[in-house]
């Protein structure tokens, strides 16, 4: 039987919809048409993906749902309403709870979420900070608004390598959600390896916690950074940068808001560093630049605040590096405004030097932050995955689990095994 | 007698749960407003519990669906609102232009099938809708939307159709396919 691929019983098949010899006849006839299976293929993945898709969308609903709480059902004058009331408060609790859980999974604190849209302000307003005028920082586009409505996934690239002797400024968003691992964690326990524009690797890698020191008591922020060889390009560096706001402590003054206006400025040395990329923080459109400008100075972050970025550094020769130059790779900056000032800009600052550590006795926490990373750039096949496969993302991941108490990090290493037989099949 | 209301009451608390917002966002379709589709999905659920849907149905979702439908539909009716029409206008729609895809934000992964959806005719819309948000059969959705099972297999497959296309387009990353002939 010629298969005809405009037959709606293709569709059927595909869907499950047909039982019986209708069904045993249109699979001999799928057997003998390539195209026709491709077809069927094609069409279950696009129905995954819309399970998926209005599934993320009801999440999302019930989030809008909590910001503006009413209830859809309003008690009448019947009976069965009438005894209602602890029902519908029952039915508020669980979702309470469903959000709670939502909550949990995409950004397990509510601080990424509360201070989702001040990002995009301190980027907008970042051009007060600069160091010295005239100078240029490497830029990032604002991150779009969080506002699930509106996506916030753009595929607009990569940051490639930027030379440090014209650029050695380099800044990231300091508030960072993590939406995308979320979706990549869906889409690949669906049996789909998720569309290569929806991975965002910053936001994969702030999923996780990583156990940072706090600041000093009269400090917002620690600042913390580390260097190790490049797992998936030996001749480079992989650096951490990881912020820790300070926890919240019983004055509630400094629990709520520890500081605004927050801003990281990472200077290179050109005479140890040639050149360096900011690992995820896709460049996206600049789409509404200036929209969330209005009361930038009303936002700021929250206690206990983490936030992790990676650099991938090409080092400067070492037979080029004699010892009387500087010791000191870079040097990071947190600029910021304390809540309670006169808008007097405060600022931490940290020298870093290279002790040539290799990637072996790294941190655990920065084998598994290197871990997701690579599994990140492999996802959406980026041109900087280097040597890195699947298997190696495994190995790193193991070696840096750690304690991992609430159990994501094992979450993360079952993905990958989940992902290397979807890329297999 | 007291728990007798009490499992009553945990049974339509489970159904309220599962498609209160399903139904809303059907109703939203139909009639392109929050606030109606509100109104049309609680004058859905109290005559599911005034007519004892509760007890008679196993699987409510085609009673409740329905009854959503023609309440949604009737509110467009009474308010002349041209949102959504009659069944006959709703088949003489389709034939008219989908939004130009162009303008779409092409970029935006999340949703982006969604957003393909929303350009496809109101039919197609439907079906999709209750097909991959509700999992619904091809039977339950002729139910629905009183037409017949191959009618509803043929909306299916065209709405299907014009995504995968879009869906390879934009996603590029159908799962590389090996083809499995039998010798």
């Amino acid at each position: 039987m010629k298969m005809n691929l405009d037959d709606p019983k293709l569709t059927a098949y595909a869907l499950g919809e047909l039982e019986g010899p209708e069904k045993s006849a249109i699979a001999r006839a799928i057997a003998d048409s390539p195209e026709a299976q491709r077809v069927v293929l094609e069409t279950q993945q696009v129905a995954q993906a819309l399970r998926l898709q209005y599934k993320f969308e009801l999440k999302e609903e019930l989030k809008e749902e909590w910001i503006a709480p009413r209830r859809l059902i309003a008690v009448s004058d019947d009976s069965f309403w009438s005894k209602a009331g602890p029902l519908a408060m029952a039915a508020g609790l669980t979702l309470l709870a469903l959000i709670g859980a939502l909550a949990l999974a995409t950004n397990r604190s509510g601080s990424a979420l509360h201070l989702a849209d001040s990002s995009s302000r301190e980027q907008a307003e970042s051009g007060r900070f600069s160091a010295v005028e005239g100078e240029e920082t490497t830029q990032f586009a604002p991150n779009p608004s969080r506002d699930f409505g509106a996506a916030p996934y753009n595929d607009v690239g990569e940051h490639p390598f930027v030379s440090v002797s014209s650029n050695p400024r380099s800044s990231f968003p300091i508030v960072v959600t993590s939406a995308s691992y979320s979706e990549v964690l869906q889409s690949i326990n669906a049996g789909i390896l998720p569309p290569k524009n929806t991975v965002r690797i910053e936001q994969m890698i702030n999923y996780f916690n990583y156990d940072y020191p706090g600041p000093p008591a009269d400090e917002p922020f620690s600042v913390n950074v580390d260097v190790v060889s490049c797992p998936w390009e030996q001749s480079h560096r992989l650096m951490r940068i990881g912020l820790k706001g300070r926890k919240a402590s019983s004055d509630v003054h400094s629990a709520n808001i520890i500081a605004r206006d927050t801003k990281i400025d990472i200077e290179f040395n050109p005479v140890r560093v040639g050149s360096y990329r900011l690992i995820g923080y896709d460049r996206r459109s600049v789409q509404g630049e200036n929209s969330n400008r209005e009361g930038a100075r009303d936002h700021g972050i929250a206690a206990g605040y983490t936030v992790t970025a990676l650099y991938e550094l090409v080092p400067v020769a070492q037979q080029f590096i004699t010892r009387q130059e500087a010791q000191t790779l870079l040097s990071a900056k947190l600029r910021f405004k304390k809540p309670d000032g006169n808008g007097e800009v405060q600022s931490i600052e940290r020298s870093v030097t290279d002790d040539w550590v290799d990637f072996a006795q790294a941190h655990p926490d920065l084998k598994f932050a290197a871990a997701v990373a690579e599994f990140g750039m492999i996802l959406c096949d980026s041109g900087y995955k280097g040597s890195g496969t699947l298997g190696a993302v495994l190995k790193w991941a193991q070696e840096g689990k750690g304690a991992d108490t609430n159990g994501y990090r094992a979450g993360f290493i079952e993905l990958v095994r989940k992902a290397q037989t979807l890329k297999k099949s | 007698m007291r728990s007798e209301k009490t499992e009553v009451g945990q049974k339509f608390e489970e159904i309220l749960q599962r498609f209160e917002i399903p139904l809303l966002q059907y109703a939203v379709r139909i009639t392109g407003d929050r606030e109606r589709a509100r109104d049309v999905v609680q004058e859905t659920f109290v005559k599911f519990q005034r007519n004892g849907a509760l007890n008679r149905e196993d699987e409510p979702a085609t009673w409740l669906f329905t009854v959503c439908r023609n309440a949604a539909l009737n509110v467009c009716r009474k308010e002349r609102r041209i949102t959504y029409l009659d069944d006959e206008l709703i088949e003489a729609r389709e034939s008219e232009q989908p939004m130009p895809f162009d303008q779409l934000e092409q970029k935006e992964a999340t949703g982006f099938l969604l957003r393909i959806v929303a350009t496809l005719p109101p039919r197609q819309q439907e079906v999709i809708q209750l097909k991959f948000q509700n999992d619904l059969s091809y039977q339950q959705i002729a139910k629905i939307m009183k037409t017949t099972a191959n009618n509803v297999g043929v909306l299916l497959h065209t709405a299907l159709k014009t995504l995968r296309q879009r869906y390879g387009e934009i996603a590029g990353d159908f799962i590389p396919f090996k083809p499995r002939t039998t010798e």
